[in-house]
């Protein structure tokens, strides 16, 4: 709905804001797996 | 000191197929009891089930675009063709100098692609898992940052295009699909299997690391090598979109899928605007071009994947590390 109507501004809000949701999550997971056993981590 | 280097993979690397036959055929002397042979009949049908299944749709497609449309209008798709026609393949080969200009351009792009692509990702996920690396956590952060995060549409082609200056320019589809950060994880994860010591053994016999890289690790990688260089080849051969953004018509010769791509187009819009005016629509096989365009872009990929299907089956071979 959001790409159809050509609102530039709040798909690139929606965008930003799923990139900030999933940097989130990545870093909270990978925290965690570094915790129980560093080689499987990603960094 | 150049012999002594190969030697651990040498040894392991044909033990490793001279087991497999060994254990697939000593079954076969041996006198099936009841609930193998039961077994092996059951999961001879499902196989043969699935695979009459995978295969039922391609040649749906085959034999669809040798149908004649107006027969497909008439009584939809068959599995063999009604009425033969290469009305499609007509249209689609009518300038045999731009289909072959397309196919040499994406050709040319796959396998430079997969060629370049495929070096600088096993050197990266190599150094990214080699434990005497610094910086292997940062760079590692760095190139998984770019899968979460990405400029969007509009600023990537405006530093394409207008900083880069790569408008009308191959190069700008090539690099593009180059490198991208999930293979290179996915290299990282299949280089962790080196054990530490075959790189050891290598510095012990005087080898430097890109000797170390090209000669030890390199043939334990190939498997990894097999998947991800057919993941880089899939991306070229399938690319259209950004043929489409950065190519446009200012190239002679577009890469294959998108000189397809614009065939259907064209046709569709012959026929919307001829059904418009109320002429009797001569004949245009719009149905059947769709499916003859997709044999003409599958066909070569399709004759690829038994070359690298069998270095899927086989495993990385682990055991290089002896007691």
């Amino acid at each position: 709905m959001l790409v159809s109507q050509n609102n530039f501004t709040t798909s690139t809000a929606v965008g930003l804001y799923q990139s900030l949701f999933g940097f989130v999550l990545v870093m909270v997971v990978n925290w965690i797996v570094r915790r129980i056993n560093s080689d499987y981590a990603l960094f | 000191m150049t012999t002594t280097a190969p030697v651990p993979v040498a040894v392991t690397e044909p033990t490793d197929p001279d087991e497999r036959p060994a254990l697939s055929s000593t079954p076969r002397k041996m006198k099936l009891d009841s609930s193998e042979a039961a077994l092996r009949s059951v999961s001879y049908v499902v196989v043969t089930v699935f695979a009459i299944l995978c295969a039922l749709p391609f040649l749906l497609i085959v034999s669809a675009s040798f149908s004649d449309e107006g027969q497909i209008l008439a009584h939809g798709f068959s599995l063999l063709p009604r009425g033969f026609s290469t009305a499609a393949y007509d249209l689609i080969f009518q300038s045999p100098r731009q289909i072959v200009g397309s196919y040499i351009v994406t050709i040319t792009m796959t396998v430079l692609g997969v060629v370049v692509g495929l070096t600088i990702t096993a050197m990266t996920g190599y150094a990214l898992q080699r434990k005497d690396f610094p910086l292997r956590n940062g760079i590692s952060f760095f190139i998984y940052f770019t899968t979460l995060f990405s400029a969007g549409l509009a600023p990537t082609y405006l530093w394409v295009a207008q900083t880069l200056q790569l408008q009308g320019n191959y190069l700008a589809v090539f690099l593009q699909l180059l490198l991208s950060p999930w293979l290179i994880i996915l290299m990282k994860n299949f280089a962790r299997s080196v054990p530490y010591e075959v790189i050891e053994s290598g510095k012990i016999d005087g080898a430097g690391d890109f000797r170390i890289f090209a000669q030890l690790v390199l043939p334990m990688l190939k498997p990894a090598l097999a998947t991800i260089g057919l993941f880089i080849a899939l991306g070229y051969w399938n690319e259209w979109y950004l043929s489409s953004l950065y190519l446009g018509s200012s190239v002679e010769f577009k890469p294959l899928q998108y000189y397809l791509y614009n065939i259907i187009n064209t046709a569709n819009a012959l026929r919307n605007s001829v059904a418009g005016n109320n002429v009797t629509v001569t004949q245009l096989p719009t149905n059947t071009l769709k499916m003859a365009t997709a044999v003409v872009a599958t066909g070569p990929i399709v004759l690829l994947y038994p070359f690298v299907q069998k270095y899927f089956v086989t495993g990385i071979t682990v055991g290089a590390v002896k007691g």
